[in-house]
């Protein structure tokens, strides 16, 4: 079958240009260790990897937040604890004042220690955070929560809202404590009836009892701090939970985490071995096709006319 | 001897032009498109001897040109179909590294996005985190506006390189029609010069590559062209005519590509799909980039707008609902008189917001001036243009036009809207205060509720639709009449509550009990009187309410819910004439009780009758003159009657008021108006009429000045029943009333304990109805009420529709639960009952505009109120719902990530199969060369073994010539 020596020609140089332009793409793909040197080289892999990028992405936001989460609940967790050992310390100093052996001088002593103390629970309860917004306000994060009114009163000026964050696909979780939450009012027997009364005003009470040595209401007010720091050890039980299922997430995304980047690794990070051979012998195929044709083209008939 | 020597002469001659053809190829190795010649000879002529034939050498007869039509059609064939796919494949790469690379993605400017706003969620009091917000959110949509600006560079570039290629197909027929004017000298093919089929064919296959083609070779080797499908009189070349070939391409639809032959002559367009590097860049365009394009603008529009619809639910530092977080507009182009996009001209739109705009066209008068004219040629004005930094602007409405240099005089262009709104995509906002993080509403429970309850905010869902009569919100800015039925089955009217002002008023009859009753549509009566259990249940059935709401008639007529339920006019008011009513009880009769009626907030004393008379207009005036002082009201009353000249009958007789005025005419006698009235007027002081003849010959009765207003009795003087002049029988004509004051309001008292009623007012000509100003709350159901069923005539009259309320950040409410699982919902502010109804835990209660769940069915007692969430600025509520719009499907069920992959699937997979069938058909092409080559190429070897031939053919042919003159000189020598 007669081949025209244009087209002899012609397939020769194609062929080499062809092998040339393979190399050309492993050596990109060595040089870059990426399977998809630019997402045209690889059409159908472009698209599965933007895909799995956004989901790595969104997993490394999940534990971001889950991080800065942390960080807030063990500060809230800090405060609290600090209020608890406030009152744990009023409470030993209700035992000491109970006890007859004291006069009304000591007692008096002893209120204004308790009134120390009870201004460093107020200051506890009325923290801020790294940027000034209060951490027990609920939402009305720049208004300071427990505040004296002219009457001496402590009143509770945030509300009652829960803020939430996504720690996960569908997941939220409550990261405050609002002040009701925090120090909630406690019910008191009286002669009208049972009367609502703020946590404050039971200390406060109680400082006025021991200062003028009032047994009857240094009585009741052993058990009203009992409530109070009850409710304190509870909260912190609370937020130890919280920061534990914190950590807990954190661990499943960073599991997830791993599954994606090895996926995604799968897909684009290049195999060197495969990658060496290929290129080794689309080299060795090109040293054969250009020797060939350096001699193959060398046969001619006009050689032989003399 | 002799034929000896012409045989070699022959010979030689023969085999010299033969290796002339050799080497000729040879010599065109390497020219392109060259096939390969071969020399043909043939037998001369034998010569006879005797009886024998004598062969005389031979002939060289053609130089013959190796050529296979077929293989030659074949070839261009495979070429057309492995040029279109080079376009695809090339473009669609363009694009995908474009909108496939992860840097420039836009899935992970969204995935940027996002994570700012779910840092800032954490941590909502952060202002730096605000500002890293928007920053995200700039740069979101400054991806999407590049990514849609360098797509609209590929459709430039696809354009333009479409146009080249239509240029290059016209040069290549110019050529071939002057090649066709060269084969037309000779009429066979054996005769063509094989230089001039070559360049014929060369030309031919430039063109292939070109487009998809149809050629028709005639005999002599002329070639027809034209696109292959196209029919056979839309010719581009025949013989040596050529027609031009163009394509039409929109600005504005990418996808619309028109090919029109010959367009400056008589058009003929024509549609097979081109084929070729043409057909290419077309179904690129149409398949590839067109949708590509809608596709992100649609990404961009949803997006934008479901994230300023989460935003406007919102409330930011500064205590407003959320302004607009991303803005997008149209794109606006200026087009020439071509209809294509003039590129000296950029045109930018003043407005943050652009709002859609009309074409406009703009033509550049000179010196200046630019004259104005809209879409339908009218003119709108003139304007001047100005130097400006450098450039020249013109600023139209509120569009500034920059050229680089000043247009010619004369020249127009079309400005107009365009697709391609993701490239307009822009944040809105610029203070991180205006992030709008928190919810609009915060519910307090009541101090004594028994426990504390999880409570959400949701966007109001949509309500499905009720039941309503006539709509009012159809039919803006018209008056119309409504038949209505009494019975509560279906309601009369329904007013949609964005109606700016509607007014639906009825006049019963004087003794009737209709009355107009409205509900808002949960149930709660705001005019007319009190329902009781039957009507209740019968308004329930017909289904104009929300299922659960409740009858409720706190705010019956309470005056403060922007209705007034009375006759309503300002400045003046004319009643239509006054219904007869005649005094037959024999006493006084009260027609309208003291008080029922108020007038102006006056209460009206009571209208009295006296025994056997007609209520005339006079005497309302007298009794509203009466109280004007205290109510701003004057009262004036008109009563005249006009009959025209041809219904008069003068041998009648008149008696007006009962005096006898004309006595009327002997038969045969003939009258005319002028006698009438003279004989009126004559005894005017008896009857209180005068009468006059108006310009147009009617005949005008009216009072008396003085007795304005008085019932008018026209009689005959032959009794009740016959006829008078005027052509009637006897008549009491009652007058109209007249009413001039600022401010005209007749209202009911007590409508619900029958202290006033609708006819009453009928008793003063008057109208009754329901005007409505302003927007409303909740949607009006109107129905007319009557003690029997009857059916009456409502006329409405309505003002314009407005555009829905955004969500108010200044509503609050209470919600208080009853006993029976029914809840009561009031606005906080005013105490006014919005609603009653029973308590639905799934649906919760909707509110105006957002709507409130609880996490449990609270208990009977329990009192929450719902306040504008102010000052908060730990409230995280909108950030997270701005959140979830990551994981909700908003394009075609596909989350905006997930569609903008798509995208770039759909392109990879076009690419990837463009890319394998450009290698299929690459191998098909290689095969067709192939054989073509087989046939025409020109291959050394052969030739070498061609050229020794004919070289020994040669040398024999001369050895035959050497022979012969031998043979001449031993004939000669045999003489000496």
């Amino acid at each position: 079958m007669k081949i025209s020596t244009n087209q002899y020609f012609n397939m020769l140089t194609r062929y080499m240009g062809n092998q040339q332009g393979k190399i050309a793409e492993w050596q990109a793909k060595l040089a870059t260790g990426d399977n998809m040197v630019k997402p045209s080289a690889e059409p159908d892999l472009a698209a599965r990897s933007l895909q799995l990028q956004s989901t790595l992405n969104r997993q490394e936001v999940y534990l971001e937040n889950l991080t800065a989460l942390d960080g807030r609940l063990l500060q809230q967790e800090t405060a609290v604890g600090g209020m608890e050992k406030m009152l744990s310390r009023m409470q030993e100093l209700a035992v000491r004042a109970a006890n007859d052996t004291y006069n009304s001088l000591d007692r008096q002593a002893i209120a204004v220690e308790i009134r120390g103390y009870r201004d460093e629970i107020m200051a506890l309860a009325n923290s801020r955070d790294g940027n000034g917004n209060y951490y027990f306000s609920g939402i009305k994060s720049t208004t300071r929560p427990f505040v004296e009114n002219e009457g001496g009163a402590v009143v509770y000026r945030g509300d009652q809202t829960r803020i939430q964050v996504d720690v996960d696909e569908g997941n939220r979780l409550t990261i405050n404590i609002d002040g009701n939450t925090l120090l909630p009012d406690l019910v008191r027997a009286s002669d009208a009836g049972p009367v609502k009364v703020a946590a404050f005003a039971v200390l406060d009470d109680f400082a006025t009892a021991v200062d003028t040595s009032d047994t009857e209401v240094m009585q009741r007010a052993l058990s009203e701090l009992d409530t109070v720091a009850s409710n304190l050890q509870q909260l912190l039980v609370d937020i130890g939970l919280r920061r534990t299922v914190v950590e807990s997430k954190k661990e499943i995304i960073e599991d997830k985490k791993l599954v994606v980047e090895s996926l995604l690794s799968s897909e684009r990070n290049l195999d060197y071995n495969t990658a060496v051979t290929e290129l080794s012998s689309e080299m060795l195929a090109l040293e054969a096709a250009q020797s060939t044709i350096a001699k193959v083209t060398q046969l001619s008939l006009f050689n032989y006319l003399r | 001897m002799a034929d000896l020597i012409s045989i070699g002469a022959s010979a030689t001659q023969v085999y010299r032009q033969a290796l002339s053809t050799v080497s000729n190829n040879i010599a065109n190795l390497n020219t392109e498109g060259y096939s390969r010649q071969e020399a043909i000879t043939t037998e001369n002529t034998p010569g006879k001897q005797g009886v024998h034939s004598i062969g005389t050498g031979s002939r060289l007869v053609a130089v013959k040109r190796n050529y296979d039509q077929f293989i030659e059609g074949n070839l261009r064939q495979s070429k057309s179909q492995l040029s279109a796919q080079n376009p695809m494949v090339d473009y669609s790469n363009r694009i995908l590294d474009i909108m496939g690379d992860e840097s420039s993605a836009l899935t992970s400017a969204l995935d940027r996005f996002f994570e700012s706003v779910n840092k800032l969620a954490v941590d909502p009091g952060s202002r730096a985190l605000r500002g890293s917000l928007l920053s995200a959110a700039d740069y979101l949509s400054g991806r999407t506006h590049d990514i849609a600006s360098q797509l609209a560079g590929v459709n430039d570039d696809s354009a333009s390189a479409l146009r080249t290629v239509v240029e290059k197909l016209n040069n290549l027929m110019g050529q071939l029609a002057q090649v066709n004017l060269e084969l037309g000298k000779s009429s066979t093919l054996e005769r063509q010069a094989p230089t001039l089929l070559d360049q014929r064919d060369n030309l031919l296959r430039d063109m292939a590559d070109l487009a998809n083609l149809k050629v028709d070779e005639a005999a002599n080797g002329e070639v027809a062209v034209r696109l292959a499908g196209s029919s056979s009189h839309a010719w581009l070349v025949s013989r040596s005519d050529v027609r031009r070939l163009d394509v039409i391409m929109s600005p504005q639809d990418t996808a619309s590509h028109a090919f029109v032959v010959d367009a400056y002559g008589a058009a003929i367009g024509i549609s097979p799909p081109p084929g070729g590097e043409l057909g290419g860049l077309v179904s690129f365009r149409g398949e590839v980039l067109s949708p590509l394009m809608q596709n992100m603008d649609r990404f961009a529009e949803t997006f934008v707008r479901e994230a300023n619809t989460v935003h406007a639910a919102g409330s930011n530092l500064e205590n407003q609902t959320g302004l607009d977080l991303f803005s997008i507009g149209q794109r606006i182009e200026a087009l020439d008189s071509a209809g294509q996009l003039a590129g000296e001209v950029t045109v930018q739109s003043l407005r943050a917001n652009p709002e859609p705009i009309e074409p406009l066209l703009v033509t550049y008068a000179g010196a200046d001036q630019w004259l104005i004219q809209d879409g339908d040629g009218k003119d709108l004005g003139q304007i001047g243009g100005e130097q400006q930094n450098g450039s020249y602007t013109v600023r139209v409405q509120d569009l500034e036009l920059r050229f680089a240099q000043v247009p010619e005089q004369g020249k127009s262009y079309l400005i107009t809207a365009m697709t391609g709104s993701a490239m307009t995509m822009r944040v809105a906002l610029d203070e991180p205060a205006l992030v709008a993080a928190g919810g609009r509403l915060i519910a307090e429970a009541g101090i004594n509720n028994q426990r504390a309850y999880d409570i959400e905010f949701d966007r109001l869902a949509e309500a499905a639709p009720l039941t309503s009569g006539t709509a009012l919100a159809d039919m803006p800015g018209r008056t119309m009449q409504i038949a209505a039925s009494t019975r509560y089955a279906a309601p009369a009217i329904s007013v949609a509550k964005d109606l700016s002002d509607f007014v639906v008023s009825f006049q019963p009859p004087v003794d009737s009990e209709q009355q107009l009753q409205v509900f808002t549509d949960d149930f709660v009566q705001l005019a007319g009187t009190e329902m009781d259990a039957v009507a209740i249940d019968q308004l329930q059935k017909s289904g104009a309410f929300k299922a659960a709401s409740l009858y409720t008639n706190e705010s019956l007529n309470a005056g403060d819910s922007g209705l007034f339920y009375g006759f309503r006019a300002e400045q003046a008011a004319i009643s239509a004439t006054i219904p007869r009513q005649l005094n037959t009880t024999g006493g006084v009769s009260e027609l309208i009780a003291a008080g029922d009626l108020t007038l102006n907030g006056t209460a009206l004393d009571a209208l009295q009758l006296a025994a056997d008379a007609t209520l005339s207009a006079a005497d309302i005036a007298t009794w509203l003159n009466a109280q004007s002082e205290a109510t701003g009201v004057t009262a004036s009353a008109e009563n005249s009657i006009r009959i025209a000249a041809d219904s008069l009958n003068y041998q009648n007789s008149l008696v007006l008021n009962g005096v006898t005025v004309f006595a009327g005419l002997n038969v045969g006698e003939d009258g005319e108006p002028q006698q009438l009235v003279s004989a009126i007027n004559a005894n005017i002081d008896e009857s209180g009429v005068e009468a006059w003849l108006d310009a147009e010959g009617y005949l005008n009765l009216r009072n008396r000045p003085g007795a304005e207003g008085e019932n008018i009795l026209l009689g005959s003087a032959e009794g009740l029943a016959s006829l008078n002049s005027l052509g009637w029988e006897e008549t009491l004509v009652t007058g109209k009333l007249r009413l001039e004051g600022e401010q005209i309001a007749f209202g009911f008292s007590d409508p619900a304990s029958d202290r006033g009623r609708p006819a009453d007012l009928s008793r003063l000509g008057l109208a009754t109805g329901i005007y409505g100003n302003g927007r409303r709350d909740s949607n009006l159901q109107v129905y007319v009420s009557d003690s029997t069923s009857t059916s009456t005539q409502l006329t409405v009259s309505v003002g314009s529709l407005l555009p829905p309320a955004p969500p108010s950040n200044e509503r609050s409410y209470s919600i208080v639960f009853g006993d029976d699982g029914d809840y009561e919902l009031r606005d906080l502010s005013t105490g006014d009952l919005l609603r009653k109804a029973v308590y639905d835990h799934d649906s919760g209660i909707a509110l105006l505009d957002s709507q409130v769940r609880f996490d449990l069915q609270p208990q009977a007692g329990e009192r929450f109120e719902i306040r504008p969430n102010l000052d908060a600025s730990g409230d995280n509520r909108t950030l997270l719902a701005l959140i979830g719009l990551a994981e909700e499907p908003l394009i075609d069920d596909m989350t905006a990530a997930q569609f903008y992959v798509d995208q770039v699937s759909k392109v990879g997979t076009v690419s990837q199969l463009s890319q394998l069938s450009r290698d299929a058909l690459q191998v098909v092409y290689d095969q067709a060369e192939e054989s073509r080559a087989r046939v025409s190429g020109v291959s050394l070897d052969q030739e070498a073994a061609d050229l020794i031939r004919f070289q020994q053919a040669y040398q024999a042919a001369a050895q035959v010539i050497q022979v012969s003159t031998r043979l001449f000189d031993a004939i000669l020598g045999v003489g000496r």
